[in-house]
């Protein structure tokens, strides 16, 4: 199976700007390591920038706050990862977004034809973001959680499990289904 | 002369074209795939930093406890 990706982006990919005038550079280090990956986490969760954008800012500066009771027990990307999923949902039920999906995904399960076939094909990049977000908008809640974390590949399927409370061997499952129904949708757009 | 330039410079274009048009096409075989490329596009901006150098300002981080400092 061909993937044609331009790796030349990923090459260039924006860096975050570093902070201005930040107490500690242990503080500013760790905005610039993951600000991009938070910062994107919710904005596909939320399907807002500048919700994102206030999101992000609030997700940091809790850190920063908690950042000397930080175990260590995961990795930095994880914690914020997990500070970032429970602001997102707060947001989420305060809003009263939160749509309930019943038997779409089965639906689309169902007329999914088999993901390894042929890949999904993308012309424009400009308007990938916003197919991406519809696709994902039209997923679980868990399907969505699901594919944003496993694309970022510093996180192991162990920190995935912990991070959505469920066994590394149940994330391996649903992300099969997952695939399937985004596959499914996002084609549907094209 | 002039044809032969003319046809050099229409067939230059026409290269061009199609260079560009292979660079627009994406192929990703799983969806994550396509959001790691779609994450990489994605630029953080700069007023996130700004609010939180301000918010950080206003209201500092405890200070690390010296017990800690010994671990």
């Amino acid at each position: 199976m061909k993937l044609l990706v331009d790796n030349s982006s990923r090459e260039q990919a924006p860096q975050a700007s570093p902070l201005p005038d930040l107490a500690s550079d242990e503080l500013a280090a760790l905005y610039q390591a993951h600000s991009r990956e938070i910062y994107y986490l919710t904005l596909r969760l939320l399907g807002d920038a500048q919700r994102a954008e206030d999101a992000t800012h609030d997700v940091f500066l809790k850190a920063f706050r908690k950042y000397h009771d930080f175990r260590g027990d995961s990795s930095c990307r994880a914690w914020l990862y997990r500070i970032a999923i429970n602001h997102c949902s707060n947001l989420r039920q305060s809003w009263h977004n939160r749509h309930v999906f019943t038997s779409q995904d089965d639906v689309v399960e169902q007329n999914a034809s088999p993901v390894t076939d042929s890949p999904l094909r993308v012309l424009e990049i400009k308007e990938l973001g916003n197919r991406i977000q519809k696709t994902l908008d039209s997923l679980s809640e868990e399907y969505r959680l699901l594919l944003l974390l496993v694309a970022d590949e510093e996180l192991s399927y162990e920190e995935i499990a912990v991070l959505t409370d469920q066994t590394a061997d149940a994330v391996r499952g649903k992300l099969h289904r997952a695939r399937k129904a985004f596959t499914t949708t996002f084609r549907r757009g094209e | 002369m002039k044809f032969e330039k003319k046809f050099s410079q229409q067939e230059q274009q026409v290269s061009e074209s199609k260079m560009e048009a292979s660079q627009t096409i994406h192929e990703f075989a799983v969806p994550e795939e396509m959001l790691r490329f779609d994450a990489n596009q994605t630029v953080v901006p700069d007023s996130v930093a700004q609010r939180l150098s301000r918010s950080l300002q206003r209201h500092p981080p405890p200070a690390r406890p010296w017990w800690k400092r010994w671990f």
